[in-house]
């Protein structure tokens, strides 16, 4: 992706002759360059998806193994708090989604406010995160041999908490990487950079956050919504 | 016909300048460069490195191995040689040898293209398999491990020592391969030449497109395999280890489900070499062009089905292990059509043994032993007998070394004059050859002996009357060895000319690569290429070159 | 070359032309969707369907049709068909082979039960014959046996 996100030419007139500018060598147009960029942009959200597939798979078969334990250890999350996520994800999926128009239409002020927004609410996703975490510190609910909470009822909720914290875990890191390839974005957009004729990097970068959310979409239920 | 070849483009073959090699001299501009022919190179010297260090590792385990009981090394260090050289040998050399160096070198000129889709992602593909072959060896300095290269739970989760940078250097080459295989997906959808359709492609590229295939699906899951057993070490988060309620056998599902396909990574890429080496050397087209592409592809497919072949013995459901032995069988239809089909295009060809065609037949010889014995192995009964023993070592060199490499050998010689520019002494390279197939055999065919009668693998002592074979076998990998060396020197001695002597298309060979100078230019064509005939139309292709000679 | 760049780009591009609609109702209209459905899966959640497997799988379903309308409009794959709708779609075939085949041999396999774990982080560890494989060491013994790592020990002392 950062292949693309780095403009070969300078910067004197970002309108004029954004073609050529960012149209690397080994292209003939810029055309057959965003297909390029697109394809490789699904190809990686696809080693995305399996990755992930590994922890659901690990997360059905534990889950399957010791349902009780998943019941009894699910409710030491804050429902409530897992909603808000869901919503704040979704929400920054569709501002994400009205940025990439925004530039396709080469409406560049309005895209600059949407990419902004996507990253604040990026950003309140990993607060919440950091709230969550930071209770379940406090308790001793973590993962693997760090697991120390005294209530516990049923053995083995020590796995939940395994599969929770390196699903969120795994999924936080992705969320941050997302927010900094934003970053960029914005301070690239000010630039002057993107504009209807190219706005390749807005456009992959916006596939990557809707994968992230959708990966969301499923952990939020396997997690928060045991029953 | 080499002399009118010679004749053609006379300035092309015999200037200095103008070629990738030459342009822009200086180390820095070969380390940062996004030239996918000197990347190519990058990646098959810094591969080569590794293959001679998982080779002298093969050598060591085997000295050992001439007697009963301790002859060179103490049975820890025993241990661990055989981890590194699966290690070094899998991760390092078989999975990135063919597509990272040829593939790299010749698939964008293939298509007609100056370069492949992201060329600042294949430099990057190459630093990573760097940092990741750093932290493969840093894992010896860091402790050693001597888990063999499969990295099992609860063993690889529970003991000290370098199993953790092991583990996160297999992830870093993971991602290596994955960027390799999203480069060649992309870049064979999109930077075609004009003229060049799907069934225009060189059967190469139809190799590299199944291989990309398996890397892009396959890779991201030894990554996460890794993360979850750094996990399992760091914290013992109890996903693989049954002692704390995890699933004994769910490591190797995960392990395999890549580990399995990645086999089909390594052989699919030697399949492509030989069925660009057979027509060429046959001066025949292709028999049965779209079977043998389309069999690529039911091999990348069918190769994610058969996984469970490796766990017959592990504590698998038998339901499940008779269902993975039934679609093992299924993997050798396609391969079968493969064979067929390229004895098929030497039957009635003009066959000339050049060296690419002398590996080429090696090649048939052992991927035929390889394969058959595999249908041994997937059946459920047979393989309880020769599960883990010398059976399955013999079966999977067969396959690996005297299919992928010996592939990857024919591909080399017949690439070679293209990529330096010169050519090699026939003579020698027919030697090394010979010496590597007569090697190669005498290493592994007492292993398939040895390993019927029941002696284990990894052992480190054995029983005496297994002795005999053993030294055979230790003998057949010293000549096996030299054959390798004489190869290397037949190859590189030219490289100390200061002349190219190598014409454009030395063997008359009919894909777009053949069309440019050896070696080529910077960027390849100096004019967009229009494709009027097939990749096996040599005829067509002698046409055009007599016609653009004469202009 | 640049003559040629010219021409090409004077032609109609793909990417624009996907993006070139306004599709702004569709990700209102979308967005909504999706606040709806998270609303069912929370309650869904708290209806009993009989079993754990059945709740399960309604959650998931649910979630599936949430990430396909996020694919389809957030995604464009919708609009536009073809190759990149042919490899996303190829993940999750071979997402569905991982997990199916896995769970053909979990659910079909000879039961090894194993121990129920008590003991967060206390793994058995590897264990040398003639101890079974499968089975909780005595304390002492785990940690005398698996005694290369000094986690286990920790682990056991924080309870």
């Amino acid at each position: 992706m950062s292949d693309i996100a780095i403009p070969v030419g300078g910067q004197a007139h970002p309108r004029a002759s954004s073609h050529s500018k960012h149209l690397q060598h080994h292209f003939h147009n810029s055309a057959q360059q965003f297909e390029a960029s697109k394809i490789g942009m699904w190809l990686f959200l696809v080693t995305e998806i399996l990755l992930f597939s590994g922890l659901f798979l690990a997360y059905f078969i534990l889950q399957t193994r010791h349902p009780q334990a998943f019941i009894e250890a699910h409710h030491h999350l804050d429902r409530s708090l897992g909603v808000l996520n869901t919503v704040v994800l979704l929400v920054s999926s569709f501002t994400m989604v009205m940025a990439v128009q925004s530039s396709a239409l080469n409406r560049i002020k309005p895209a600059l406010v949407y990419l902004y927004a996507t990253f604040i609410l990026g950003g309140v996703f990993m607060c919440v995160k950091y709230i969550e975490y930071s209770h379940k510190f406090h308790d001793g609910l973590l993962l693997g041999n760090l697991f120390s909470y005294k209530g516990a009822s049923v053995p083995g909720e020590y796995l939940f908490f395994s599969m929770y914290f390196v699903m969120t875990g795994i999924h936080g890191i992705h969320i941050l990487v997302g927010m900094a390839v934003i970053a960029y974005l914005i301070w690239r957009t000010h630039q002057g950079m993107y504009s209807s004729a190219y706005y390749t990097p807005i456009d992959l970068t916006g596939l990557y956050w809707h994968l992230v959310d959708m990966i969301w979409i499923f952990l939020f239920p396997l997690l928060y919504l045991v029953s | 016909m080499a002399e009118v070849l010679t004749q053609r483009t006379p300035a092309a073959v015999h200037q200095p300048e103008g070629n990738f090699l030459t342009e822009n001299p200086g180390l820095l501009n070969w380390m940062f460069t996004v030239d996918h022919k000197r990347i190519g190179l990058m990646y098959f010297w810094t591969i080569m490195t590794m293959f001679f260090v998982g080779g002298v590792l093969a050598l060591a385990l085997r000295t050992e191995l001439l007697t009963p009981k301790t002859t060179i090394v103490s049975a820890e260090v025993y241990n661990q040689l055989f981890t590194l050289h699966g290690v070094i040998m899998t991760f390092l050399v078989l999975v990135p040898v063919i597509p990272a160096t040829l593939g790299n070198f010749v698939l964008p000129m293939m298509l007609g293209a100056k370069d492949v889709a992201f060329p600042r992602l294949n430099l990057l593909s190459y630093y990573l398999y760097v940092f990741g072959a750093l932290l493969a060896v840093g894992a010896i300095i860091g402790g050693g491990l001597d888990t063999g290269w499969t990295f099992y739970t609860p063993y690889s989760s529970t003991i000290s020592g370098g199993v953790s940078i092991m583990t996160m250097g297999a992830f870093v080459l993971g991602f290596s391969s994955i960027l390799t295989g999203v480069n060649f997906i992309a870049t064979i959808h999109k930077l075609r030449a004009p003229g060049l359709s799907w069934y225009n492609m060189p059967l190469f590229v139809w190799g590299m497109y199944a291989t990309a295939v398996i890397q892009v699906l396959a890779t991201p899951v030894i990554g996460i395999t890794m993360v979850l057993l750094l996990m399992e070490r760091l914290f013992q988060v109890g996903i693989f280890d049954a002692s704390l309620g995890g699933d004994p056998v769910l490591f190797q599902h995960f392990f395999w489900f890549y580990s399995h396909p990645v086999v089909y990574i390594m052989i699919l890429p030697g399949m492509a070499c030989i069925s660009e080496v057979i027509p060429t050397f046959s001066h025949k087209p292709i028999f049965g062009y779209k079977a043998v592409a389309w069999s690529s592809v039911g091999i990348a497919v069918v190769s994610f089905f058969v996984w469970g072949h490796h766990m017959f013995v592990s504590g698998q459901s038998e339901f499940a292990g008779a269902i993975f032995s039934f679609l093992t069988f299924v993997v050798a239809i396609p391969s079968g059509v493969k064979v067929w089909n390229w004895l098929a295009t030497m039957y009635r060809g003009s066959i000339s043994l050049g060296a690419p065609m002398l590996y080429a037949i090696a090649f048939l010889l052992l991927f035929g032993i390889g394969g058959l014995t595999g249908l041994f192995l997937a059946t459920v009964a047979v393989d309880v007998h020769l599960h883990d023993t010398y059976f399955i070592v013999a079966h999977f060199h067969y396959v690996m070394m005297g299919g992928t490499l010996i592939a990857f050998f024919a591909g080399l010689h017949y690439w070679w004059p293209k990529m330096y520019g010169r050519m090699y002494n026939e003579f020698w390279a027919a030697i090394g050859c010979l010496l590597v197939f007569l090697g190669f055999n005498g290493t592994f065919i007492p292993q398939f002996i040895v390993g019927s009668r029941g002696m284990p693998r990894r052992y480190y002592n054995y029983l005496d009357q297994f002795q005999f074979l053993h030294v055979a076998s230790t003998i057949g990998s010293y000549v096996l060895g030299i054959g390798l060396v004489i190869m290397a020197a037949t190859l590189i001695v030219p490289l100390f000319r200061k002349r190219y002597d190598a014409p454009n298309n030395p063997w008359g060979a009919a894909s777009l690569e053949w069309t440019v100078s050896s070696p080529p230019p910077t960027h390849n064509f100096h004019h967009v290429p229009v494709v009027t005939h097939g990749p096996y139309d040599f005829k067509a292709a002698r046409r055009l070159e007599q016609m653009e000679s004469h202009s | 070359m640049s003559v040629e760049n010219e021409a090409m780009e004077s032609l109609p591009h793909r990417g624009e032309e996907v993006h070139t609609h306004n599709h702004t109702k569709w990700y209102v209209a979308n967005i909504l969707a999706l606040f709806v459905l998270t609303a069912i899966t929370v309650l869904a959640a708290g209806i009993n369907f009989g079993s754990n497997t059945v709740n399960l799988m309604i959650a998931m379903a649910i979630a599936t049709v949430k990430a396909s309308l996020v694919a389809l409009i957030f995604m464009h794959l919708l609009w536009e068909r073809g190759m990149n709708a042919i490899i996303f779609l190829s993940s999750l075939f071979f997402v569905a082979l991982f997990m199916c085949f896995t769970f053909f041999d979990v659910e079909t396999r000879a039961k090894i039960e194993p121990a129920t774990p008590s003991e967060p982080g206390v793994s058995a560890g590897y264990q040398p014959a003639p101890l079974p494989l499968y089975v909780v060491a005595p304390k002492g013994e785990s940690e005398s046996k698996a005694g290369q790592s000094a986690k286990p020990a920790e682990g056991a002392a924080a309870h």
